[in-house]
């Protein structure tokens, strides 16, 4: 017994040797030949090598693992409240509602920063986790949907960056360093405030220690009742505080936070306080490891790469790792349909909503603005001069919208979970990257390079989910798997946007779904393929009832569960895949429009299908025409506009809505 | 790399060879669009001054020179460029960059593109502009007023040299955050007027295709004790932190009294940048 205790401890002392060696390696050719004393003490100006080394090198080391242990107990003690071995500040969205504050208050509230960046970045993050917390309380915490609300809200977070970077792309370059995570330190000025307030945190975690080693006796303390509760809350607002003073200082460490946690268990810490500690260690360790290699490498090449980010594109495929090798609890899922009442009437409410939908496409058609901004409903040689740029982003708005609507209308079914969506299973995500790739592959890519790209992309997510499929059963795991992928892509946007690469801003005003760059040949295969689409999935709605009510009851009816599972994962990654060339990886229709077709009483079947894909039409309708005239004449992302009308509309049914059916 | 502008100038010969003769015969009315700030500089020196262009209101900010003339429509962002406003428009001609090439099929149904290779080349700048400048003159109808351009700005980059020397070794960079700056080197215009100048640039590293590197505050310490220019706009946070972080008062260029902030300076932009460059270096330093 007492040598498996003594175990995680030798660990960890071999992870902060080699940290610990790495830092040798990289500073000591800088250190050489300057006393200690010229080092800790205040320099003289003249010795720039001592000036280097101690307003800068050391901080930073100071920072890297202040930072490291900060997030290394935060991720732990989150996961531990939770129960989650996938929770952690950026699976919790924590991290990205900070990047979003800070974006918000140097825009608009520059004042603020000027006085103190920690506040807005604080407010950020439990605005974040706030809204996180808001819709797991209705779940009861289940692993899964607060994982999966965590990441879609980090996601939405950042779209909307990327919005306000769009629009303001010079003045914001310091927010995506920022959102990279660079350690860079000028002085000791940001270690000394930092310090106390991670000590102060710590301690409050350590007197926590006795309480929640209570709360892995599991369900049986629930017996314990509002104490119980009480001390979630207390760990999990410590934790919360952690990332909040970590990231206002630093910016996003992308993952650090789930892996320092994962390592702690993997190396066989087992008591609580044990593996509080060991996280913390781990944590410091890793980020000096990982900082120290993004510095040596910036010497060597001459690009300064944001640690946070690399970090974030190690840590992504991490999650992967995590999820598959280990099972995940996620046996509730998100059942936001049981309850609902079907409408008498649903012919009625689908030929209103097709009408509302018309009446949107002939204002997206007519109306815009003149040379002079005026409002105009224009006509004739005029109109005529104008169809040209207004019919087929309209049309490419609409099918994409029809396409993703579908998608996640099968995917929420096959999985029986909620939160399913085309941008959750990482279809779109593994679009993008394959568009990434052939930017910088090709030097000028045509539209031909860019639609090989994004279709490869596509296809290599398509198979390893059938991979993942063949692994397991549960659904929910293709969730997380595509939501990381999601997260991968923003990191190594984040990484090119931070390298000042100009090509990084076509891929960002595409990832914020411009419909800008769409040709007539693309806008009517959308179309035709969303009407395909359409009739395939309906089609399919029948065996997808059956399917809906358990893979027992499919059995029953003759369905062959596995190949549909993978006909039906291989249909919605189709119809996702030509949906994201045309509007960008994070519009969340496709996550919105099912849930709208529900609420208004169109629950199941046939009805249901035709509902989503009507509101995911009509939602993409609204915001090309408002992305087109509001705030002219510049031009926003009908994607990003679509997301920023629907997602408060969504948080609010799923927060509202989920009471009754969490009841089963 | 001679030969390789040469080709690339023949083949946009080439392509404009249909526009020419509408250029021709009424030259005196073009109506230019420039979807670029270095090419709407050159457009406005040299008389021609453009319908439209992208992102007005920002051009204090980035451009400052030659000031914007009243009227110019705003065309949106770069990136979005409000594609119906240039049809209504009806301009005879748009003025593009190699990275709005992807959208020049969508461009070309509204008027004739002429892209111009400017930066990212794979030298430096200089003669690019130079050879835009002469094809801007050329196409417009202003080939006088282009020559005059390209030696006006000779003649004044010759003029700060004289007066400029005794800058000898000076670094030029622009603050991300309080915690990250971007230099500038070779690959850039700014290198250009340095070069022309007989300045030596004081920061050593290498720089992107583009012409710039980023780095730490603590990289400044390579500038040693040569002149450091900060170009505007800088951060609010930085200029409330910079006077109290002891590493930037320990730099050797501070001590000495040799950084000094420089107002806007578009730094992909043509010969008007150039000279506005040059002016700025020996206004901020006597």
């Amino acid at each position: 017994m007492k040598r498996k205790d003594a175990q995680p401890w030798l660990w960890i002392g071999a992870l902060w040797a080699a940290a610990l060696a790495i830092t040798a390696f990289n500073l000591l050719p800088s250190l050489e030949g300057l006393s200690l004393g010229s080092v800790f003490s205040t320099p003289s100006p003249d010795d720039s090598r001592a000036v280097l080394a101690h307003y800068s090198l050391l901080p930073r080391l100071a920072m890297a693992a202040i930072c490291g242990f900060a997030l290394g107990l935060s991720g732990m003690l989150f996961q531990h409240v939770l129960r989650n071995p996938l929770a952690s500040p950026s699976t919790l969205g924590i991290e990205a509602g900070a990047q979003l504050s800070l974006g918000i208050a140097m825009l608009w509230f520059p004042a603020i920063l000027g006085w103190s960046r920690d506040i807005s970045t604080a407010f950020g993050g439990f605005a974040a986790v706030g809204i996180v917390f808001a819709v797991g309380w209705k779940y009861r915490f289940n692993s899964v949907v607060v994982i999966l609300t965590g990441m879609v809200t980090g996601l939405y977070c950042t779209a909307v960056v990327t919005l306000l970077t769009l629009m303001n792309d010079h003045y914001l370059a310091g927010l995506f360093i920022w959102g990279g995570g660079s350690l860079n330190q000028n002085d000791w000025r940001q270690v000394a405030t930092l310090t106390p307030k991670i000590i102060g945190c710590s301690v409050l975690a350590l007197l926590l220690v006795k309480q929640l080693s209570v709360l892995t006796l599991g369900d049986a303390a629930q017996a314990l009742g509002v104490k119980i509760q009480s001390i979630r809350a207390g760990a999990l607002f410590v934790a919360v505080a952690l990332t909040a003073f970590t990231v206002s200082a630093v910016g996003i460490i992308g993952f650090l936070g789930l892996a320092a946690p994962a390592i702690a268990r993997a190396i066989g810490a087992r008591r609580i306080a044990t593996r509080l500690i060991a996280a913390s260690l781990a944590g410091a360790a890793l980020l000096i490891i990982v900082d120290q290699l993004v510095q040596f490498y910036g010497a060597v090449s001459g690009v300064s790469l944001p640690t946070g980010a690399v970090t974030a594109v190690i840590g992504a495929p991490f999650l992967l790792f995590l999820m598959l090798r280990r099972n995940v609890p996620n046996a509730i899922a998100v059942q936001g349909k049981a309850l609902i009442v079907a409408t008498p009437r649903p012919r009625l409410l689908l030929s209103l909503l097709l009408l509302l939908l018309a009446a949107a496409a002939l204002l997206a058609i007519v109306v815009g603005r003149d040379i002079n901004a005026g409002w105009a409903s224009q006509a004739g040689e005029t109109l005529r001069s104008l169809l040209p740029w207004r019919v087929p982003r309209l049309v490419a708005a609409i099918s994409a919208g029809v396409l993703l609507a579908l998608s996640g209308s099968l995917l929420q079914r096959l999985t029986g979970n909620a939160l399913a969506s085309p941008e959750v299973l990482g279809v779109s995500a593994g679009t993008a990257l394959g568009l990434l790739c052939m930017l910088f592959l090709v030097a000028q890519p045509t539209y031909a390079h860019r639609l090989i790209g994004g279709f490869s992309g596509a296809g290599v997510v398509l198979v390893i989910l059938f991979a993942v499929n063949r692994r397991s059963h549960a659904g929910n795991q293709f969730l997380i798997f595509g939501v990381s992928l999601g997260a991968l892509l923003t990191a190594l946007v984040s990484v090119i946007l931070a390298s000042g690469d100009p090509r990084a801003l076509f891929l960002l005003s595409w990832m914020a779904g411009s419909t800008y760059g769409v040709t007539p040949l693309l806008a009517w295969t959308s179309a035709a393929f969303a009407i395909a689409g359409l009739f395939a999935v309906i089609l399919l709605a029948r065996p997808l009832q059956h399917f809906a009510l358990g893979d027992i009851s499919a059995h029953a009816h003759g369905v062959d569960i596995k190949r549909f599972r993978a006909l039906i994962l291989g249909l919605s990654a189709l119809l996702t895949a030509i949906a994201t060339l045309v509007v960008g990886p994070l519009s969340f229709v496709g996550l919105m429009a099912p849930h709208l077709a529900q609420r208004v009483g169109l629950p199941r079947g046939t009805t249901h299908i035709l509902g989503s894909a009507l509101f995911g039409a009509l939602l993409m309708a609204a915001a090309d025409f408002i992305g087109r005239t509001i705030y002219f004449p510049w031009q926003l992302p009908t994607g990003l506009v679509a997301t920023l009308l629907g997602g408060p509309i969504f948080a609010v049914l799923i927060i509202r809505g989920s009471r009754q059916s969490v009841q089963h | 790399m001679a030969a390789l502008s040469r080709r690339a100038f023949l083949l946009g010969t080439m392509a404009l060879a249909p526009m020419l003769s509408i250029v021709r015969s009424g030259a005196a009315t073009l109506r230019v669009v420039s979807l670029d700030y270095g090419l709407a500089q050159t457009l406005i020196e040299i008389g021609a001054t453009p319908i439209g262009l992208i992102d007005t209101p920002s051009w204090p900010i980035w451009a400052v020179e030659p000031p914007l003339p009243q009227g110019i429509a705003n065309m949106g962002s770069a990136h979005e460029i409000n594609m119906e406003l240039l049809q209504l428009l009806k301009p005879d001609l748009i003025l593009s960059t190699p990275y709005l090439e992807w959208v020049r099929p969508q461009l070309e149904l509204i008027a004739p593109v002429k892209s111009f290779p400017i930066h990212a080349t794979g030298t430096s700048p200089y003669p690019n502009i130079v050879a835009a400048t002469r094809e801007l003159g050329s196409m417009l109808g202003r080939t006088a007023e282009a020559e005059a351009l390209i030696e006006r700005t000779a003649s004044e980059l010759e003029a700060a040299k004289a007066k400029a020397q005794h800058l000898g070794k000076l670094a030029v960079m622009t603050f991300m955050d309080a915690r990250n700056i971007r230099f500038y080197g070779p690959g850039g215009n700014f290198q250009d007027v340095l070069d022309r100048l007989g300045l030596e640039n004081a920061w050593k590293r290498p720089t992107n295709e583009w012409g710039f590197s980023d780095g730490g505050i603590a990289d400044l310490i390579e500038v040693g004790d040569n002149w450091l220019f900060y170009i505007d706009p800088v951060p609010p946070d930085v200029l409330a932190t910079l006077p109290g972080s002891p590493l930037w008062q320990s730099m050797p260029f501070v001590q000495k009294d040799r950084a000094r902030r420089m107002d806007s300076v578009l730094m992909f932009g043509t010969l008007p940048s150039m000279t506005r460059f040059a002016r700025l270096l020996v206004e901020a330093t006597t």
